[in-house]
């Protein structure tokens, strides 16, 4: 009992030193570490707010089961730029009522980083930012994928996505019938 | 580290075992709202077995110009029925927003075109409505008279006031609105009344009815509403333009409409009295038909 009250109290302290650094250890599914600030976690994903306000950070590495580590990578290397680039006007106003302000551009930070990103590491990113509640991550990811499908064919969306067509050829023919009207160019 | 384990050390393009279609389905309807455009959300339904019904979830619908512009283009009563069948698909238990663009010139029943969306926002939107009309385009030869007459349908249960004009009201009309209180039915000026295709109009609350142009009075059903309204307001087609075809009809024929409710708080009528280079008795002997309905 003695040994374990002194790794109790030991622990107390390094707690309370926890709860005064400015940053949290987040741990991905493949067990790998990733620091990122305190004040840019809660600012950008609600989950991860509720977890530090909630004390549920550990210090040797909030488990984030769902994410594997590339992801995770992405979504603190996200949060670090978010930090370091000075918030526009825009993006202030917009945080405040999310659900309502209408969807606004990324900025050009955010699209490179978007940009260099895999098909894979984008869709990775885009669950990995609903998983933790980060609407502009999440808006930005799926503004990025949009575009990727905005003015082109089915044909050019199988392609661009790897998506295997399914249907019989009859059933196409009755699914675009049906939809005749939606098809523009021919 | 276990089996729903996404993660991976480094991004292995070679393998297949991941792709758009692996999204759950409401992370895809974020995608496809941000389209911005529902018939390109749509045609997303073709792309494969995964995508047949997952535009249908989305809950924002809008329509740009060039839907409008295209819809006309390859007009037919298949193109509709088609629009219906998509409206009936749309399973987004609510609707947070329709945004409609129309060009002010593209034809008399544009409003038709929309009916079917209009229709399904009276019963899921819980959100904006937002129609638009633009300027009109470098005008174009579209055969505007192809889409006169096509059947509308209006069910709702929260619907005030409803206002159909032009190629909408002349067609055919069905109109159910428990808590409509205010109708405005303007048919084209010179539609023959013995040319009518009938509305059939289910209104218990009806108060205030603006009547424009032809009336038919076997045709026309204003079937369940009261007797009593605070406001009507007749004007009856134009006597000139009837007048080799139906002129004795016609004020017979608007006199029905009068004689369907007993008791009005507020009258208005609008009527051009011809001059007298036609036969005057006889266009007084219509008219006195016409008055003595109403008194």
């Amino acid at each position: 009992m003695e040994v374990d009250k002194g790794k109790g109290e030991a622990e107390e302290t390094r707690k309370v030193a926890e709860a005064d650094r400015d940053t949290v250890t987040l741990k991905s599914s493949d067990g790998k570490l990733f620091e990122v600030s305190k004040e840019a976690a809660a600012r950008l994903s609600t989950v991860l707010a509720g977890m530090i306000a909630g004390g549920s950070i550990d210090d040797n590495g909030t488990d984030l089961k769902q994410i594997g580590s590339e992801a995770l990578e992405n979504v603190v290397d996200y949060c670090n730029k978010h930090a370091n680039s000075i918030p526009s006007a825009a993006l202030i106003s917009s945080s405040i009522s999310f659900n309502t302000a209408p969807f606004k551009e990324p900025e050009e930070w955010e699209r490179k980083f978007v940009d260099r990103l895999s098909h894979d590491a984008l869709f990775d990113l885009v669950e990995a930012a609903n998983f933790l509640g980060m609407e502009r991550l999440l808006d930005v990811t799926c503004h990025k994928i949009s575009e990727m499908m905005k003015g082109k064919s089915p044909d050019q969306i199988r392609e661009v996505f790897n998506i295997k067509n399914d249907y019989t050829k009859e059933e196409l023919e009755e699914i675009r019938q049906e939809l005749a009207w939606a098809f523009y160019d021919d | 580290m276990g089996d729903g384990c996404r993660g991976r050390g480094r991004p292995r393009r070679d393998v297949v075992d991941r792709s758009i279609s692996s999204l759950p389905d409401d992370l895809l309807h974020v995608i496809l709202l941000r389209l911005q455009s529902t018939p390109d959300a749509v045609r997303t339904g073709v792309l494969s077995r995964r995508w047949r019904r997952v535009w249908a979830q989305v809950p924002d619908l809008s329509f740009d110009q060039d839907y409008c512009d295209h819809v006309l283009r390859l007009w037919s009563s298949s193109i509709l029925r088609g629009i219906d069948a998509v409206v009936a698909a749309h399973s987004a238990p609510t609707l947070d927003r329709l945004a409609i663009s129309v060009r002010r010139s593209a034809g008399d029943s544009t409003p038709a075109l929309f009916a079917p969306w209009l229709r399904l926002a009276s019963q899921r939107l819980a959100g904006e409505l937002e129609i638009r009309f633009l300027p009109p385009p470098a005008p174009t030869a579209l055969p505007n008279r192809l889409f006169r007459g096509a059947p509308v349908t209006i069910r709702s249960g929260s619907l005030e006031r409803l206002k159909l004009d032009g190629g909408v009201a002349d067609g055919r009309v069905t109109v159910d609105a428990p808590r409509l209180v205010r109708l405005e039915m303007s048919r084209t000026r010179h539609l023959d009344p013995s040319k009518v295709k009938g509305a059939r109009i289910a209104a218990p609350e009806l108060s205030e009815l603006i009547w424009r142009n032809a009336y038919h009075p076997s045709r026309d059903q204003i079937a369940d509403a009261r007797r009593h309204l605070r406001k009507l307001e007749v004007v009856p087609p134009d006597y000139y333009s009837l007048y080799y075809s139906s002129k004795f009809e016609v004020p017979k024929k608007m006199s029905a409409l009068f004689k369907r409710f007993d008791y009005v708080d507020e009258l208005s009528m609008h009527m051009d009295i011809p001059s007298c280079d036609t036969d005057e008795d006889e266009v007084r002997h219509d008219y006195s038909l016409l008055l003595g309905a109403l008194l």
